[in-house]
């Protein structure tokens, strides 16, 4: 990779990367056509060795870059409503990608913990306003279907319900609850365990 | 277009149809299927055609009125075409669920008759720069099988030749200014020549081959197609008006070879049309028509 | 546009009027005569003079301008939203939509704006698919939107071009880079690239332009134009859209000419865009740098909080939920 750094592959949609071999993967922005694969974006060509002899050929573009968010990928976004059975969301934010414009999340009340999902009460998970982190399970007609099943997923920003004028955000004080600091109200949250960036790099 | 579901086996089926040059309704690739046409059924209009083509059906109506001709083109009456996608076609027409589609064989129509040549706009001159008549060619979809163009074209050449001019003499008064008699006598009329009126032709490319007149299931496979409008001039055929459809793209040497099927299809399918129309007019002749219609 | 002719107008108190232009047939005529003459077989097969800037708008990431001789286009693409049509979710294909609008001032005919801004609309969009990948995003819709800021023929083409540039600026997947272009044939003489003036005599003087040559010669006028849109990879035509009156032969002719100024027209956008490419990843590389010099920065900070335990004590604060399932 380093190697390649200073001699940089300029390519755009329809050049012609390579021929297809079988310990050739393609990636990111390529596609097959007659035994060649091909660019489908302007960028630098990166081809990364991913164990087994099996090379991955991608197509990276430097700038911005469209995302559109697919299964697995970890969003944030908004709460705007909630009902008994769902809440709906507007995701904002894909990874650390920012999106242009939000797209329609919605999460049920079955996929908002892991485990006891019959006993979920979605009005003491979550409000509207909050900001939190989910993952994107599906995409359904209209939306995208996420989950906040996991330790590391849940509401990360809430305000108190009371406390408008000052916007203070309130503190987790544990995996169920959030405390104003100004007003020490305590509310009901699916908190999620926000883990600081070092530990996160430590775990991959 | 309307929609027909089609799993993969289905669409590998009709590929391999067409490779082998046998069609799944056992025509070749170059073959039409069976046509119906009526012309005249519609007693309100000025001019009319009924066209089924195996599972479309269309109805062509003209009506007529007198206009003020564009000052740049004072010798030329006017052309308008209408389509209206009827939501019995197929349920996606409801609401304004047709209106791409309506909008799109408009914009072919208007392209293909474009030009003086294709369609002689003279004979609807009344008074070089003062009146003219304007044409209204509605369509009506009333079943969507495929092939649309092909088929809404063909009706609408069969519906102009059709259509009777009421014969107008014209006084000229004081000043200029003329007064315009129209004959009271439905007998007293006059026709419109059709002879270079452009046909549409869809040649569609399904696989590495080029055919005409698709199903609405060979439609779903195919990924591009030409819709050439061919207007015979002097026995020879002429280009009025092409364009690529259908969302793929194609080799310039297939795009050659699907304008020459285009043409030698449409030169064929005017003749055809032609020597029909002739017949059915003997056929309806001057006396008040015993019309088939929709009856069988 | 064409030509102002200027009338006194007594009512007005010698104050004068601009009389609507092209009144009269026999004013194209006099046109017609007025203009050199191309010859009969175009010898240089070139682009008008070009400007392309791929990413001009700061507040849309994929924008492109574009100066084709005077023809002046703006093309932005939207990120892609979700679908709202429900009978288009059924295609198992992304849905792309392209929307063309004249700014007021682009051109001097305003009667048949509407008109024109849709027909140009739906060309566009049957242009634009088959260089789009549209498998990448199902049930999406991709918005494309045209600004035409000045009309001086070929709009079509310039339209197209723009939006390829566009479309690879804003990181959507295409198949190949697309380009296009227009010529035209009108009483014989072949106009590469024609100038609104030349389109507008085509089609607002389709008449008079064989008053004398179908009555007295049996041959036939030829006249009409042809808009390609190519992409040269796979050689493949994406789009070709012909009107007027022409024989087999000349609109293969025709075909072949537009064929080449793409080529030459697809060069041109190759540069442009490998230097944008170029630029970008350079703004890239610095950044990283410059994010990297951050990082260490914050690095140290939390070096030092370590020390002082302020981090432990942040985590010990956070019970584990008990709802999750333990391995």
């Amino acid at each position: 990779m380093s190697a390649l750094a200073d001699e940089t592959i300029v390519c755009l949609p329809g050049e012609r990367l390579c021929r297809t071999e079988d310990n050739i993967v393609l990636g990111i922005g390529t596609y097959e056509q007659n035994g060649y694969i091909y660019a489908s974006k302007s960028g630098i060509v990166n081809i990364d060795d991913s164990g087994e002899n099996c090379q991955v050929v991608s197509v990276h573009k430097p700038g911005f870059h469209l995302t559109i968010p697919a299964t697995g990928d970890v969003v944030t976004a908004r709460v705007l409503v909630t009902t008994p059975k769902f809440v709906k969301c507007a995701i904002f934010c894909v990874r650390n990608v920012l999106l242009e414009s939000s797209y329609r999340g919605l999460l049920r009340k079955e996929d908002v913990r892991e485990t006891e999902k019959d006993r979920v009460d979605i009005y003491k998970s979550f409000k509207p306003g909050d900001v939190i982190l989910a993952r994107v399970i599906n995409q359904l007609d209209q939306s995208f279907l996420l989950t906040t099943a996991e330790n590391e997923l849940g509401v990360v920003i809430a305000y108190a319900s009371d406390a408008r004028k000052t916007r203070v955000p309130m503190v987790p004080v544990g995996w169920s609850e959030m405390q104003c600091p100004q007003t020490t109200i305590k509310e009901p949250r699916k908190v999620a365990k926000v883990l600081p960036e070092s530990s996160i790099n430590a775990v991959k | 277009m309307a929609y027909v579901a089609l799993s993969e086996a289905e669409k590998t089926y009709i590929l391999h149809g067409v490779e082998d040059d046998f069609r799944c309704d056992g025509r070749s690739r170059r073959d039409y299927r069976p046509m119906e046409l009526e012309t005249g059924l519609v007693s309100n209009a000025s001019g009319s055609a009924r066209l089924r083509l195996a599972n479309t059906d269309i109805l062509v109506g003209v009506k007529t009125e007198i206009d003020v001709p564009n000052p740049l083109t004072p010798e030329f009456g006017k052309l308008e075409f209408f389509v209206d996608c009827s939501a019995n076609a197929t349920p996606e027409f409801e609401g304004r669920g047709g209106s791409d589609l309506a909008q799109e064989l408009v914009l072919s129509l208007q392209n293909a008759y474009e030009s003086p040549l294709a369609f002689d706009y003279r004979t609807l001159c009344l008074i070089p720069g003062q009146q003219c008549w304007k044409l209204y060619i509605d369509i009506l979809i009333l079943e969507c099988g495929g092939n649309l163009h092909d088929a809404v074209s063909l009706a609408a050449k069969a519906a102009l030749f059709n259509t009777k001019l009421p014969r107008v003499t014209a006084t000229l008064l004081d000043a200029g200014i003329t007064d315009l008699i129209i004959s009271d006598n439905p007998y007293d009329c006059t026709r419109i020549g059709i002879e270079t009126v452009p046909l549409l032709v869809t040649v569609c490319k399904i696989g590495d081959y080029c055919l005409v007149d698709p199903s609405a299931e060979e439609e779903v496979c195919s990924t591009v197609s030409v819709v050439v409008s061919v207007s015979m001039r002097n026995g020879e055929p002429f280009l009025s008006g092409t364009h690529l459809t259908g969302g793929g793209a194609m080799h310039r040497d297939t795009m050659r070879n699907c304008l020459q099927l285009g043409l030698s299809i449409g030169e064929h399918l005017d003749k055809l049309l032609t020597k029909m129309l002739k017949l059915e007019q003997e056929r309806v002749g001057p006396k008040r028509p015993k019309t088939v219609g929709f009856l069988k | 546009m064409l030509r102002v002719t200027q009338t006194k107008n007594s009512l007005l108190d010698g104050a004068s009027i601009a009389e609507e232009l092209y009144t009269t047939p026999k004013d194209g005529e006099d046109f017609f005569e007025s203009l050199d003459k191309p010859e009969k077989e175009p010898t240089k097969l070139a682009p008008r003079n070009t400007f392309i800037r791929p990413g001009v708008l700061t507040t849309v990431r994929g924008s492109a301008y574009m100066e084709y001789g005077n023809t002046k286009v703006l093309a932005i693409v939207a990120p892609p939203k979700e679908l709202i049509r429900a009978s288009a979710r059924r295609m198992n294909m992304g849905v792309l939509n392209c929307y063309v609008n004249f700014a007021a001032f682009a051109t001097g005919d305003l009667e048949s704006v509407a008109e024109r801004e849709r027909h140009l609309g739906s060309m566009l969009t049957k242009a634009m698919e088959p260089v789009v990948c549209r498998t990448e995003f199902l049930n999406f819709q991709l918005d494309i939107r045209v600004l035409i800021l000045d009309d001086d023929g070929c709009l079509l083409s310039t339209a197209i071009n723009c939006c390829g540039v566009a479309l690879v600026e804003c990181g959507i997947s295409t198949y190949d880079l697309i380009t296009a272009s227009t010529a035209c044939i009108f009483r014989d003489h072949v106009f590469l690239n024609p100038s609104a003036k030349v389109e507008e005599l085509l089609w607002k003087h389709r008449g008079n332009s064989n008053t004398n040559a179908t009555s007295s010669t049996s041959s036939v006028q030829e006249h009409g134009l042809i808009i390609t849109a190519s992409m040269d990879t796979f050689e493949q035509i994406a789009q070709c859209q012909q009107c007027g009156y022409l024989s087999p032969a000349t609109y293969v002719k025709l075909l072949d000419y537009t064929l080449t100024i793409n080529k030459s027209l697809r060069q041109l956008i190759r540069g442009v865009l490998t230097k944008r490419v170029k630029e970008q990843h350079e703004l890239d590389l610095r950044e990283k740098a410059e994010s990297a010099l951050e990082d260490q920065r914050l690095e140290d900070i939390i070096e030092k909080l370590k020390k002082q335990g302020l981090d432990e004590f942040i985590q010990s604060n956070i019970k584990e939920d008990p709802y999750v399932k333990r391995i």
